[in-house]
């Protein structure tokens, strides 16, 4: 009897392995773009998309599908983790500001005209996520509400301002 | 407002933002992580005293001024 139940929880197990390495197949790319458009570092974006899936891994019960997609979820879960790490970080740069070079921005101050990626980056946070969702993940201003958890009239209104700070930083006809 | 409502000029410029997907596991490294944060890159800590890469009499004339401080030091303490 006991050996069955192993057998069963064993397989159960397998299956959910499975399951993961299917999600992580499908949602790894998206979502380290998404992360790495926003805050333009490598390493860090690696760490986050593996630490994304270990955290889904650990919290898959408490995933419900008739609240939210699973790409909704993962791009919530990567976007709290990004943002928990950046502050933490930024508290690390007051403390030891030797350790951390130079972001783009401070460093090309005197270009003409930026690249996307500068002018991206000089975005405010909370309007920089609602583009990228927006643009490069197709992603409905409901699941971009759900993701950043703010109300559709903030998305709606960060949206416009997004894409009125990117056409004067990119210096776009209107 | 949506993706389709974006003027296509600044459509191409942000098509411009490509991203390379780097080969990622899906089990992490405890000591990948430690010696990928050891090797990230860090500010210079020589650019406080200006010392740039051609200029060798300040890297060989800050040592000096340390040792001097160091051998005047005590005559404060007397």
């Amino acid at each position: 009897m006991s050996s069955s139940k192993e057998a069963v929880s064993a397989d159960m197990e397998k299956r959910n392995e499975l399951l993961m390495e299917e999600l992580f197949v499908a949602y790894r790319t998206p979502i380290y773009q998404f992360l790495y458009r926003y805050c333009q570092d490598e390493q860090l974006c690696f760490d986050l998309v593996q630490d994304t899936f270990v955290r889904f891994h650990k919290y898959q019960d408490h995933f419900d599908e008739n609240k939210s997609s699973i790409k909704t979820y993962l791009f919530r879960m990567a976007y709290q983790l990004m943002i928990n790490r950046i502050k933490k970080r930024s508290r690390m740069k007051k403390i030891l500001p030797f350790l951390y070079v130079q972001s783009q921005q401070q460093s090309f101050p005197h270009e003409d005209k930026l690249t996307v990626q500068a002018a991206i980056q000089q975005l405010p946070d909370e309007q920089r996520a609602v583009i990228l969702l927006t643009y490069y993940h197709d992603l409905s201003q409901k699941d971009i509400s759900e993701i950043l958890e703010i109300p559709v009239g903030t998305v709606k209104s960060r949206l416009h301002a997004s894409l009125k700070k990117l056409k004067e930083l990119l210096e776009v006809n209107k | 407002m949506s993706k389709r409502e974006i003027p296509d000029e600044l459509h191409n410029k942000l098509d411009e933002f490509h991203v390379e997907m780097p080969d990622i596991p899906v089990k992490r490294s405890r000591l990948e992580r430690l010696a990928n944060w050891i090797y990230a890159p860090a500010k210079d800590p020589l650019e406080i005293l200006g010392v740039k890469g051609n200029s060798i009499a300040r890297v060989a004339f800050y040592p000096l001024i340390f040792l001097l401080v160091l051998f005047f030091a005590p005559v404060f303490f007397i």
